[in-house]
């Protein structure tokens, strides 16, 4: 495919994806508060809070160097960029180098840097989150890498355009599926969703990502949300296209990349319901059985090879 | 049917993980009647194949009722008896189970796909997760301490030898399975009400040793 058309799409797809990220974080709270027969906030809210905070002005601790001003900037890079390296609106080659693999380990050199961030400010909550985030991260990258490692099995690349259009005969085989409750259970982990933490608030002594944010404030405070924000959508279309890679065209023509377009916002919005369901249905974990819940999420997927190579 | 023989099949290992990692015994009651429950799809799509369909169906029938239904009735009512209020107790903590469960999944399947890969055509990958399930259930019986407990992994494993022999030769012949079957009612009714007398007696329900006990 000719280089403008490879650029324009994978601009297009981090437009879109970047786009949807404040819409989906509040379709799940929207699902979240009609479970508890409440109206839940209008639709639009995730803009309006972000739009707030980015015209406000930032305000510094003593203590805090030049990391903790370049921190939001970096995560919100490296969400960006994880946005670019899988595709999404066509499964033929995109203009950004890298796979899924890439996009996973960009989203680390993120999270380090907001961990390196909490602890700069040298307040108490800023280091016990830096401190659990970053020994989550340790438990969570195995059962994230097994998963699309069961997945990308005899493709070039996990995120190979060519293998991904063909994997529609076995779109609901025991494998697939295995990695994919895996997968979840990452994405749970990873954004900060609620067997692992609570996102509604942050007055609580067991949050973890909310606490290295918490000496942020104005323009900083709107950059590391918004990073967090598209860090989750880019997981949740991770899930719904490279696992279920239905309606992924192949060749990048306007009715292949609307439909493509389509059915990635249909996926997304049923995840975002799951995860609203979710989070009502189960109740927060303890600190320490969290490793439980990784460890579970680990024989999944270890599962996952096993049914791909017995099976 | 045949569609989902491999997605119940890795249900049947699932489910033996979550036993593994839950805290609470009666969940872990439930997940062995749920785990009866796909071992009878499984023996009912033997049944499909297989010249004999109607011993298959005899013993999905018994497995329904009696591993699905009565002994998980049986256990249930034993934990209300023995007034067990509150988590399972472990030896070994979940992680580290899991882990031992991880490793004995996949040298199980290894060792089904090595020596009998070629033998076992009709019903691929129950002899491996038949393996697996025995050796989930012996991780079960190993790392908890209550004696209830201890009796779901029992289970568990006798699960795993039904669903072996499926995969090996089709099932056991049908009067092994009835008496199989049988043996598995009376052994939860003695072991249960052991555990009952044990707690009675002693007041407590596990196998840890007293003070005073054990080897000199």
């Amino acid at each position: 495919m000719m280089l403008p058309i490879r650029v324009a799409l994978t601009l297009a797809q981090v437009a879109v994806l970047a786009g949807l990220a404040p819409l989906l974080d509040n379709l799940i709270k929207t699902v979240k508060a009609r479970l508890q027969r409440r109206h839940g906030p209008p639709l639009l809210q995730g803009y309006r809070d972000l739009g707030k905070l980015l015209i406000k002005e930032s305000i510094h601790a003593r203590p805090t160097s030049a990391i903790f001003r370049l921190a939001p900037a970096v995560s919100l890079t490296t969400s960006l960029a994880a946005a670019a390296t899988f595709p999404v609106l066509a499964s033929s080659a995109l203009a950004a180098p890298g796979d899924v693999l890439t996009a996973l380990y960009v989203l680390a050199l993120g999270r380090f840097f907001t961990a390196l961030a909490g602890l700069d400010a040298a307040s108490a909550f800023g280091g016990l989150g830096s401190s659990r985030d970053v020994s989550l991260a340790a438990l969570v990258e195995p059962v994230a890498v097994v998963a699309i490692l069961v997945l990308a099995a005899g493709m070039v690349t996990p995120s190979d355009g060519a293998a991904l259009a063909g994997a529609e005969a076995d779109l609901l085989a025991p494998w697939r599926l295995l990695a994919a409750i895996a997968f979840f259970m990452v994405i749970l982990a990873e954004c900060a969703r609620v067997p692992i933490d609570n996102p509604a608030t942050h007055l609580e002594l067991t949050m973890i990502h909310e606490a290295m944010l918490l000496e942020y404030s104005g323009r900083e405070l709107g950059c590391a949300i918004l990073a967090a924000r598209i860090k989750q959508t880019v997981l949740l279309a991770m899930l719904a296209t490279i696992f279920f890679p239905l309606g992924l065209g192949g060749a990048a023509t306007a009715t292949g990349v609307a439909l493509a377009l389509l059915a990635l916002l249909g996926k997304l919005a049923a995840l975002a319901i799951l995860i609203g369901v979710v989070e009502s249905v189960v109740a927060k974990l303890r600190l320490f059985r969290v490793p439980d819940f990784l460890g579970g999420a680990f024989g999944i997927a270890l599962l996952a090879y096993i049914a791909r190579e017995a099976l | 049917m045949q569609r989902a023989l491999p997605h119940a099949l890795m249900l049947l290992v699932a489910i033996c993980l979550y036993v593994l990692s839950s805290r609470q015994i009666r969940r872990a009651i439930l997940a062995f009647a749920v785990q009866s429950f796909v071992l009878a799809f499984v023996s009912l799509v033997a049944a499909t194949r297989s010249e004999h369909p109607y011993e298959l169906w005899i013993l999905a029938g018994l497995t329904i009722v009696i591993k699905g239904v009565v002994v998980p009735l049986a256990l249930l009512r034993a934990v209300s008896r023995l007034k067990i209020r509150h988590e399972i107790e472990f030896i070994l903590n979940i992680p580290s189970s899991l882990l031992m469960a991880a490793v004995a999944t996949l040298g199980a399947f290894q060792v089904a796909q090595r020596v009998f890969g070629q033998e076992v055509a009709t019903l691929r990958g129950a002899l491996g997760a038949g393996m697996a399930t025995i050796l989930l259930g012996l991780v079960v019986m190993l790392g908890r301490r209550k004696v209830i407990t201890q009796i779901v992994g029992l289970l568990i494993m006798e699960n795993g030898v039904i669903l072996a022999a499926l995969g090996l030769t089709m099932g056991m012949p049908l009067i092994v399975e009835i008496g199989v079957a049988l043996d598995v009612l009376v052994a939860v009714q003695i072991l249960a009400l052991f555990a009952y007398r044990i707690s009675s007696d002693l007041g407590v329900g596990d196998d840890a040793p007293r003070e005073g006990e054990g080897p000199p």
